[in-house]
């Protein structure tokens, strides 16, 4: 297992993708598997969303010091609380003394009793002004765990995606079980249509059936109506998911994903 | 007479609003809870605690573990409410070995971390210590990889975020199942009562909830599974 550091890579004006991958090894290779956090700078306030893992802490506060060049963070945006979203939130939080944890902050007072004074729920709908641009919650159509948030920025129209919009670009051999999807070393920083192939149905599906156990059992061609209302309303360029290099053929990869959903659900094999 | 015994750790917490598992509109006290196996040749801690609770759990564990034989972890999964106060336990009570199950994010321990893969609808029985003979059951009811823990001496079944529901109707513990709703959920629910059925089980002790003990065992299994059918689409 290691990490990898890169510094962060700038997606749009004001918006740096940040993190880094771990390792594993599959079908006698190496893989990666990536641990995306995002920064948003605004005129006056800046954000994170998600805070990478535990085993990146370091590289994270190196990345957030670069991009943020002297301004200070001001609001943390975990999508979920699991460990590769939420896991570096003490670290953040008292390197970054005024900061708030805002947007779906279910559970965190049970987590981080100390930051319990320093939690701001804000609903999926609400947005918070960075200055020049907005940071919109989102309800997360394809998410684990219940308190689950997406996010969209509107000066770039980035949307954040959390566990959803996952992909690999290499399949582990079975004994290699994997629940988040990987990708080959040396694309770690690419957006998807920088990579040497697009995803393909059966790479995005391999991510879906490890990673969201349950989409084996639910069809969710609702859930990507919704998503295709959300997008229509909210202009994107660029999706950041937390696991899978940074998508900037939206269209493309919205088939592909709702492709990959519908093959694990009929096939259940799946991605097993 | 057997040797092994389990012990309840933990808190309550105030189950409001504020909490993702919380049915809505429901306001009540809820224990939140670990277990500590204890046999001839070692101790099992099967997960920490939430770290609001990292206090209660350490005095508990100072009380019930004298440290004569050796102590392993056990996660029933990697989120937060189960593994957050493993780096209080590890710098408080040497430990041998953390298990747990799910992807390629290990929990971050001194002690050997050892992954468990077991496929959903199976089991598979590890020795965590010389003739302590566990079985790790990988719950069908599950959204993130899960390990349902079966102590045979005690006839203990620790069933981490399953059974949660306590003195509510069984439905309340499926606020984190939702998925449920949009999915043909008769073989879950055929797996959760096969689990019990298919094993001498005498207690059932879930990560938050109160515990199930006696004639309760069968009638909340036939409650949850008898839930799990009616909400979802079968």
């Amino acid at each position: 297992m290691t990490a990898v550091f890169e510094s962060p890579r700038r997606i749009a004006d004001g918006v740096y993708w940040l993190g880094g991958c771990l390792s594993a090894f599959g079908q006698g290779e190496e893989v990666h598997y990536h641990v995306n956090a995002y920064l948003v700078i605004g005129e006056e306030r800046t954000a994170l969303i998600d805070t990478g893992d535990p085993a990146h802490r370091a590289v994270v506060l190196a990345q957030l010091d670069e991009a943020l060049a002297g301004r200070t963070l001001d609001y943390l945006v975990p999508t979920h609380p699991e460990i590769p979203h939420a896991g570096n939130l003490p670290a953040l939080m008292e390197r970054f003394p005024q900061a708030t944890v805002l947007g779906e902050v279910r559970d965190y007072h049970l987590h981080f009793p100390e930051f319990a004074d320093r939690l701001r729920a804000v609903p999926a709908g609400q947005s918070v002004d960075l200055g020049g641009r907005e940071l919109v919650l989102m309800p997360a159509h394809i998410r684990d765990l219940e308190n689950t948030t997406w996010a969209w920025d509107s000066g770039a129209g980035v949307l954040f995606v959390s566990d959803g919009f996952s992909f690999i670009h290499d399949v582990p051999s079975p004994d290699e079980e994997a629940d988040e999807p990987a990708h080959l070393p040396g694309q770690c920083r690419l957006f998807s249509g920088e990579m040497p192939e697009p995803p393909s149905v059966a790479q995005a599906a391999y991510g879906t059936g490890r990673a969201l156990y349950w989409t084996k059992f639910v069809d969710v061609s609702d859930a990507f109506t919704a998503i295709e209302g959300l997008l229509d309303e909210h202009p994107t360029g660029f999706i950041g998911p937390a696991h899978g290099n940074v998508i900037d053929d939206v269209d493309g990869m919205l088939r592909t994903s709702l492709a990959a959903h519908r093959a694990v659900y009929q096939g259940r094999g799946l991605g097993q | 007479m057997s040797a092994t015994t389990v012990h309840r750790l933990g808190g309550d917490i105030d189950l409001d609003e504020r909490v993702s598992w919380c049915p809505p509109g429901v306001r009540a006290s809820q224990p939140v809870s670990c277990y500590l196996i204890i046999g001839e040749t070692g101790a099992l801690l099967v997960d920490t605690g939430i770290r609001a609770h990292e206090q209660e759990v350490l005095a508990a564990l100072q009380e019930l573990y004298d440290g004569g034989v050796p102590l392993a972890v056990l996660l029933t999964r990697t989120e937060m409410e189960c593994c957050l106060n493993l780096p209080a336990i590890e710098s408080r009570f040497p430990t041998d070995a953390v298990w747990y199950t799910g992807g390629i994010t290990v929990p971050r321990s001194h002690a050997e971390v050892r992954r468990v893969s077991v496929e959903p609808g199976t089991s598979q029985w590890i020795e965590p210590h010389p003739g302590m003979r566990i079985e790790l059951i990988s719950p069908m009811m599950r959204l993130l990889p899960t390990l349902w823990v079966h102590e045979p001496e005690t006839g203990a079944l620790l069933t981490s975020d399953a059974f949660t529901h306590g003195d509510g109707p069984a439905e309340n513990g499926l606020a984190k199942f939702r998925w449920f709703t949009r999915a043909e959920t008769g073989d879950i629910a055929a797996h959760v009562r096969s689990v019990v059925a298919e094993r001498r089980i005498s207690l059932i002790g879930p990560g938050y909830g109160r515990p199930f003990e006696g004639e309760e065992v069968a009638e909340q299994t036939a409650a949850l599974a008898a839930a799990i059918e009616r909400i979802g689409l079968s």
